[in-house]
């Protein structure tokens, strides 16, 4: 059965890459083969290797699959169409390390982040990893984005293929979209070719702005707040909950900032392997470890230099690391891993969390220097059921911009849309406005989008209990709390209380699962 | 509750004029009217949630022509005359005024009559922007009607439209009576409850107008009152404001027979922008492309004076920067379209938004993801 996998394996990788399996005896002295899972080499293998550039493979990869080792090479000119792409590398490495692991039933976002983290230290590729919400992970990018991620999450999501080529303002990419029994897990767009300088020009343009739609007064504070805070240079923690916008007002600051034409670097400290985090911020040298590319490899406090580095989700950064970033903040200066030396740094740290930091550090799982080096400028984005006023404009700002997106002529919410809209409790706040309003200019063929067109668990929970306009009496808003335990409650119905359909629930909601477990458990619902 | 003061008159006159779209007819006098009532006095001014759903409101207005109203000016009374006759007819005893065209002489008549009738007044309008007939409100795409309405010419004869008509009919038939009858009036109508306004009027619009109108105030070049009004417009209903064409005025034509006009504009490199409008900025075209269209808004900046301008008020040689505002979103839906597209005005083109016009000024930057 093992062996017949493996044959149909490497006959397909065969037939779709051209990749030869038998590596010449000469040079298995030059590489030593991986002992677990994979290794990745790109010839030259070694500096001794007589071949050197002259090696005819591009990429060598030699895997080990329960006893036996196997070896495929990537020859640099295949006999085919095919073009040995930086973006083709990706597709085969990600098809290969699929492969690879199905039978070790691997979880899917490591062997993603893996082999994300192989191609981000060997090429140059600009790509961005997005979980099954459209959140970014992980990108590498070598210019400003033009577009946002989401739209391009979007359009990719939109395809209904699981890989294949989009085309956007912002270039040309390729895709890939991962699935584990049947749910998307996540997805990969990595760019074709990269950006060419004349398109960056104009992003630097005087009259660039931005927006962060708003006229709530205690977010226009906020706003003035930030604002402020902005040509500082101090540190800054944002706190909110999911789907506030925190990496928003991350960008916010980098752009009203006196670093605005220097890079913006986020990363997610959560959604990154420990292991690999550590690199991912501080770099290595050369040699460091297995598969690291030669030269070593900066980390994002590197290239964040003279800019702002964004760590989304701080309170998820394990201790020892902690430690490492408290040493940064210090010194303003990075040591890469296996390097002797440090290297100085001009980085503005913004960070951002959604956990209550004083809480992790009595559970001695954040540390509590660390929180008081980050706590200089700390800003509380307000939950969006908390700034209701806002909800007409906003939705109307989503609505335009999804609108001509889809390239689609501009519709309206009807007031009675509205009406439930400013009412629900957005647990996950304007993450999940977004998708409502995706969702129903998707669906919705005529100018008006009336309450049919909003999903099913806003029309259930809400519509049948409001009368219609003109009698609806403009109290305050609903209590939240017994709204969100109505709306769990009316969504287990629709889903059912398994796993596959708690996913659904949290990505309907536009939250995490993990956030979703914590209010099934406060509401006893579980 | 806000209060509509002495403070708002300069701002929102500025706001007035830069929503007028050109049109809208000069508010200057109107508003320096105003400015002397407003002394020791306030207008209460509702938000459209602060409307009581039970309570009836009518819109107010000036039609026909701005200019000839400024020969003799409004004093209010009439619009107690209207406002009263209107009630006797719908039985209904209004408890505010409601705006209907947010832009130009438009936006003061109401506080005017607000004032003499110690009425609040919507912070909302039914157009967004100034518009030259009756139909092209936000009441249309409610399939509302404007009747029951009274008129009273400046003769003070009060004409009545009691029936349910069509807008279009009800528009030339109360066109027809203010061109045989001094060429100017005053109108009551849109009898509605606070419950209905809410879902019509476009909210915001006064607030809006004054913020608008802030900007000129604050500022002390041109640079700058762009980069405020972008950030002003970005945050609202509308859209961020684009800049269109800058140049200086060389020639406008007007043609006698019939409404449609246009003015050129040069650019210090020798682009040429022509401005179509009738009352209102309708389209412009940049040499030769479309770079504008209604009901986006086109609005005229004085450079030299930093202030902005109505059509009338614009001459050769004189300098200025046009910049394009989008429509808020229910001016843009078809059936909007449908009584303000460009081809309402008789023109053949159709509307093209200025997001789409500008694709990469609008896409630029990466805003809220």
């Amino acid at each position: 059965m093992r062996k017949a996998f493996i044959d149909s394996f490497i006959d397909s990788l065969k037939e779709t890459f051209g990749v030869v399996t038998n590596l010449p005896e000469k040079c298995f002295s030059f590489i030593s083969l991986p002992k677990t899972g994979y290794r990745v080499w790109a010839p030259p293998c070694t500096p001794t290797c007589p071949e050197g550039t002259a090696c005819p493979y591009e990429l060598i990869l030699s895997f080990k699959l329960e006893e036996d080792i196997f070896v495929v090479a990537l020859p640099k000119n295949i006999d085919r169409d095919l073009k040995l792409t930086p973006a083709f590398l990706v597709k085969f490495l990600l098809t290969v390390l699929e492969m690879l692991y199905i039978p070790e039933q691997k979880s899917d976002n490591l062997l993603i982040a893996e082999a994300l983290q192989f191609l981000a230290n060997q090429f140059n590729i600009e790509f961005f990893l997005f979980d099954n919400k459209g959140q970014l992970i992980l990108s590498q990018t070598h210019s400003p984005i033009q577009l946002s991620t989401f739209t391009l999450w979007e359009k990719v999501s939109q395809t209904g293929e699981p890989e294949g080529f989009i085309k956007t303002r912002w270039g040309n990419f390729y895709y890939r979209i991962f699935t584990k029994d049947g749910i998307t897990t996540g997805s990969i767009v990595w760019k074709t070719e990269p950006t060419k300088q004349e398109e960056n020009k104009f992003l630097f343009h005087d009259d660039s702005f931005f927006t962060i739609p708003g006229k709530n007064p205690r977010f226009l504070e906020i706003k003035d707040l930030v604002r402020q805070i902005a040509v500082t240079d101090s540190t800054v923690l944002l706190q909110g909950e999911s789907g506030t916008g925190k990496e928003l007002f991350a960008r916010y600051i980098h752009y009203l900032s006196p670093r605005k034409n220097h890079p913006f670097i986020a990363i997610n400290c959560a959604a990154i392997p420990d292991n690999l985090l550590e690199s991912e911020l501080f770099g290595y040298e050369d040699g460091s470890f297995t598969g690291a590319r030669r030269g070593g490899k900066p980390g994002k406090f590197e290239l964040a230099n003279g800019g702002t580095i964004f760590l989304d989700e701080i309170g998820d950064m394990p201790l020892q690391l902690q430690a490492k970033l408290l040493r940064v903040l210090e010194n303003r200066q990075v040591e890469r891993i296996g390097a002797t030396v440090s290297r100085p740094i001009d980085v503005r740290i913004i960070a951002a969390t959604n956990k209550d930091l004083k809480e992790l550090i009595d559970a001695k799982l954040f540390r509590e220097d660390l929180f008081f080096r980050l706590n200089v400028f700390p800003v509380f984005i307000p939950p969006l059921r908390e700034r209701r006023d806002d909800i007409p404009l906003l939705l109307d700002f989503y609505l335009k911009n999804v609108c001509l997106e889809q390239d689609k002529p501009f519709k309206v919410f009807s007031p009675e849309a509205i009406q439930i809209l400013q009412n629900y409790n957005w647990p996950g706040n304007i993450r999940e406005l977004k998708n409502v309003v995706t969702y129903a200019v998707s669906i919705c063929k005529g100018d008006k989008i009336i309450l049919h067109y909003l999903p099913k668990y806003l029309q259930n929970g809400f519509s049948s209990s409001k009368s219609q306009f003109g009698e609806v009496k403009t109290t305050h808003p609903i209590i939240q709390v017994d709204q969100l335990k109505d709306q769990l409650e009316i969504l287990l119905a629709k889903y059912g209380n398994s796993t596959q359909s708690k996913k659904l629930i949290a990505q309907e909601l536009g939250i995490s699962l993990a956030t979703l477990y914590r209010w099934l458990r406060k509401y006893h619902l579980r | 509750m806000q209060e509509i003061t002495i403070d708002w008159i300069e701002p929102l006159w500025y706001g007035s004029i830069f929503l007028g779209s050109g049109g809208g007819g000069k508010s200057e006098l109107l508003a320096s009217v105003l400015y002397k009532a407003l002394q020791n006095r306030s207008i209460p001014l509702l938000t459209l949630d602060e409307l009581p759903e039970n309570n009836f409101f009518c819109g107010v207005g000036l039609l026909g022509s701005p200019e000839l109203s400024e020969e003799s000016l409004p004093s209010g009374m009439e619009a107690r005359i209207i406002i009263e006759e209107l009630e006797k007819h719908t039985g209904a005893k209004f408890k505010g005024i409601s705006i209907v065209e947010g832009a130009g002489v438009n936006i003061f008549y109401p506080l005017l009559t607000a004032l003499q009738t110690g009425l609040p007044v919507t912070d909302g309008d039914a157009m967004g922007r100034a518009f030259p007939e009756l139909q092209m409100t936000t009441y249309h795409l409610e399939n509302l009607t404007v009747t029951p309405l009274v008129l009273i010419d400046s003769n003070y004869n009060l004409h009545l439209f009691l029936d349910k008509q069509d807008t279009f009919l009800l528009e030339l038939n109360t066109r027809q009576i203010i061109s045989q009858q001094g060429g100017v009036g005053y109108f009551a109508g849109f009898p509605y409850p606070g419950s209905v306004l809410k879902r019509v009027l476009l909210p915001g619009t006064l607030t809006f107008a004054r913020e608008i109108g802030e900007c000129f105030l604050q500022a002390d070049n041109y640079r700058e009152l762009f980069s405020l009004l972008l950030e002003v417009t970005s945050n609202s209903f509308y859209g961020p404001v684009v800049e269109i064409f800058q140049g200086t005025v060389t020639n406008i034509s007007t043609y006698e027979i019939t409404k449609w006009k246009a003015a050129t504009l040069i650019s210090p490199k020798g682009e040429k922008l022509q401005l179509l409008f009738q009352y209102e900025n309708l389209l412009a075209f940049k040499n030769g492309n479309m770079v504008a269209s209604v009901p986006d808004l086109i609005s005229a900046i004085d450079l030299n004076k930093l202030k902005p301008v109505n059509n009338n008020e614009i001459y050769e040689g004189q300098q200025l920067a046009l910049l394009g505002l989008p429509a808020p979103l229910r001016l843009r839906i078809s059936k909007a379209l449908d009584v303000v597209g460009p081809q309402c005005f008789g023109y053949r083109t159709i509307y093209v938004p200025l997001e789409k016009l500008y694709w990469d000024y609008y896409h630029k930057k990466e805003v809220f993801s």
